[in-house]
């Protein structure tokens, strides 16, 4: 599903983040759109601190 | 898809402990500590009042030339003894008047040495010095407690 190295360690600012689902984005974990067309749609994480967050599949 | 939400690591997490887990009630330890710095307190005042009404400072100078230590020694011994005594019963910098008056304790317990060790012997023995000079440790490591006023100066960040 990623081309990255899985688990994925991240550190996101307070804020909302999207996050891919569909796989077809080429900014993972990030969504970039390119869901247009497929029955999926971005994952919105929203943090009110600065966190550490580890993505795995 | 998982995701972990962790918080980030702080400084005081990160920042290596002695021991891995309190070894002491911190519910209470501080009333504790505050009992032990307002009685070290309470007995530095008295022996620094003592000093200075009672004996005297000439009196007291002369008293420490007679133990063979440095007259003028009593001119700087007892302005710390009441300082130190208040500001212990402040909670007032508790850990840094702690360390300050501990070689006060020193030079008395060894005054104190050809008395024998008994504090009840006569003109004391040099176990009740030394005791005192051990709790001034123990206040140096435990600080202020509770009701301390150090805190209090301190900004609100
Ligand atoms: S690009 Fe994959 S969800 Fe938007």
């Amino acid at each position: 599903m990623t081309t990255h190295a899985n688990p994925q360690l991240l550190t996101l600012n307070a804020g909302t983040h999207w996050l891919c689902t569909c796989s077809q984005s080429k900014n993972k974990p990030y969504c970039d759109g390119s869901h247009q067309g497929t029955p999926f749609t971005p994952l919105a994480l929203e943090l009110e601190a600065t966190k550490q967050v580890e993505i795995s599949s | 898809m998982k995701l972990t939400i962790r918080d980030m690591p702080t400084a005081a997490a990160s920042r290596p402990r002695r021991l891995a887990k309190p070894t002491i009630d911190l519910d209470t330890a501080p009333y504790a500590i505050t009992l032990l710095r307002v009685s070290l307190g309470l007995l530095f005042l008295a022996h620094g009042l003592l000093k200075v009404m009672v004996f005297t400072l000439p009196g007291t100078a002369q008293f420490f030339a007679s133990l063979g230590l440095p007259a003028g020694m009593a001119y700087v011994v007892a302005p710390m003894e009441l300082i130190g005594g208040l500001m212990l019963m402040a909670g007032l910098y508790t850990r840094w008047v702690a360390l300050a008056l501990f070689p006060i304790l020193l030079v008395a317990t060894y005054t104190h040495l050809p008395n024998g060790w008994l504090f009840a012997h006569e003109n004391g023995g040099w176990e009740f010095p030394a005791f005192f000079a051990v709790a001034t440790v123990v206040q140096f490591l435990l600080g202020d407690g509770a009701y301390g006023l150090t805190q209090r100066l301190r900004l609100p960040r």
